[in-house]
């Protein structure tokens, strides 16, 4: 059951992480140009 | 405050700092003068490749046995979890490469280490460590690779990974010109290799400056040993029962080549620190020639696996396979001797009576304690009058008191037995937060 928390926490963080990514890439876009 | 609430505050709150760190370079780079837009895909390929470097430097602090990080957790989970965030790291930063060959297949060349340029060599490197990391890992049995060498050569790749990808990024230099950047690179640098450096140098040497003496190495039942320890010159740890500790014998603390143990005595007793250790390897074959007086010494106390976290439990439940009988026979010394006289029942399998390991002391410790227990034989003797086979659902609802959810539950044994005992529980409608276990074998 711990195990199951600990893998959620780190699809979690995989899932922010690429998600921050896409707002990085299209706010750099905007602001960069 | 209840301690139970508190360690879920601590928790969250290294939780939250260890989001902090590893999602703070995508923050950082849209701080202060920004690069010349290069295209949406370019810049998310950049950015999972910084995210992907934090997560894969802050596993330093997750490996660093930092007590007061890992008590709300338990270091087995703090292991786990840096198993699986590995995975996630490897797969984020295989897209940063793989995204940039696909929108620009010219960058293929980069992977011609002869003739790339060397940020460009620095990267492939990298990720090639890391990827021989998370295969000696995955495959370390596969591979035959012992478990000393494969800590050794695990702590060199994850270093030169994680050098190699900094010089990558410091190298290509378009997003760490600023000043902001800058610093949040170099402090990341700067807390790694402190965090190595406590790791490998000063943790050693304060082990070595708290050494322990054999008292003695004495046998028992299934080819399993206690081996006795006092402080050497100073105070010893105070531990809670059920807790474990890092073991170096034969060789300096600073050759990392140390083994996890559950410490098996009282911890009203920590003048004399007992560890029972069963011959199923290389390093534990040998422990019976541990000699008296020899001097040892120890990481720890580590671990959440204890009754102490737990401490208004109105009764416990014990359930054990074999050796995972060390930890609980901590908690039950400790509870005898602090003369504790709640309801407790130990459910104890083993292959046959011969192997039973304390099989003596836990008859007797039974007149210091309200203690039920329960023996379950795979190989029964002719004339066995107990339980047999496995501990199954019908054998825990024979064996265990009518109100189970208010007892909490410690499990301790080979993992196919833990994984059976929690579905068991589960199904008689044991709630999950009172079930407690650690488990070890990651590699």
């Amino acid at each position: 059951m711990r195990r199951r928390y600990s893998t959620l926490v780190a699809i979690a963080l995989g899932i922010l992480i690429v998600i921050l990514s896409v707002i990085f890439a299209l706010l750099e876009n905007l602001i960069g140009q | 405050m209840i301690k139970g609430v508190k360690l879920y505050l601590q928790g969250a709150f290294w939780l939250f700092v260890y989001f902090l760190v590893t999602l703070a370079p995508l923050f950082v780079l849209l701080l202060g003068p920004i690069p010349e837009a290069r295209g949406f895909w370019r810049e998310f390929s950049v950015a999972l490749g910084f995210a992907g470097l934090a997560m894969m430097g802050w596993q330093f602090a997750l490996t660093a046995r930092f007590r007061r990080v890992k008590a709300p957790f338990g270091s087995d989970l703090v292991y786990f979890f840096h198993k699986q965030i590995s995975f996630v790291a490897f797969f984020i930063i295989l897209a940063h490469p793989i995204i940039l060959f696909i929108i620009s297949p010219e960058t293929l060349q980069l992977l011609n280490l002869t003739t790339a340029p060397w940020r460009a060599r620095a990267g492939v490197t990298a990720f090639v460590a890391l990827f021989a990391l998370i295969a000696i890992s995955v495959w370390r049995k596969k591979f035959k690779i012992s478990y000393d060498r494969w800590r050794v050569w695990h702590g060199l790749l994850a270093v030169a990974a994680v050098t190699l990808a900094m010089t990558h990024i410091l190298g290509v230099g378009h997003y760490v010109g600023t000043p902001w950047k800058r610093a949040l690179w170099i402090g990341y640098g700067i807390a790694w290799i402190g965090l190595l450096f406590y790791l490998r140098i000063i943790k050693p040497w304060l082990e070595l400056r708290r050494p322990y003496r054999v008292d003695q190495v004495r046998p028992e039942r299934s080819n399993t040993w206690t081996i006795a320890l006092h402080p050497d010159g100073h105070k010893g740890i105070k531990f809670s029962p059920g807790q474990f500790a890092w073991l170096t014998i034969w060789d300096s603390t600073f050759s990392d080549k140390e083994h996890p143990f559950s410490i098996s005595s009282s911890a009203e007793r920590s003048e004399q620190l007992e560890f029972t250790i069963k011959e199923l390897g290389d390093f534990t074959a040998r422990i019976k020639q541990v000699q008296p007086g020899q001097s040892v010494y120890l990481d720890g106390p580590h671990g959440a696996f204890s009754i102490d976290r737990q401490p208004t439990a109105p009764g416990y439940v014990f359930i054990a396979g074999g050796v995972g009988i060390t930890p609980i026979m901590s908690m039950l010394r400790t509870l005898a001797d602090r003369g504790n006289r709640r309801p407790l029942h130990l459910v104890y399998a083993n292959r046959d009576w011969e192997n039973v390991i304390f099989r003596d002391e836990i008859q007797e410790i039974q007149t210091r304690l309200d203690l039920r227990v329960t023996h379950v034989l795979q190989y029964p003797p002719e004339d066995w009058e107990g339980a047999s086979g496995f501990v199954t659902l019908e054998l825990l609802k024979q064996s265990l008191p009518e109100k189970l959810g208010e007892y909490q539950y410690y499990i301790c044994g080979p993992e196919p037995m833990m994984n059976a005992v929690e579905i068991n529980l589960s199904k008689l409608g044991v709630p999950l937060t009172n079930f407690h276990s650690e488990r070890f074998n990651l590699v």
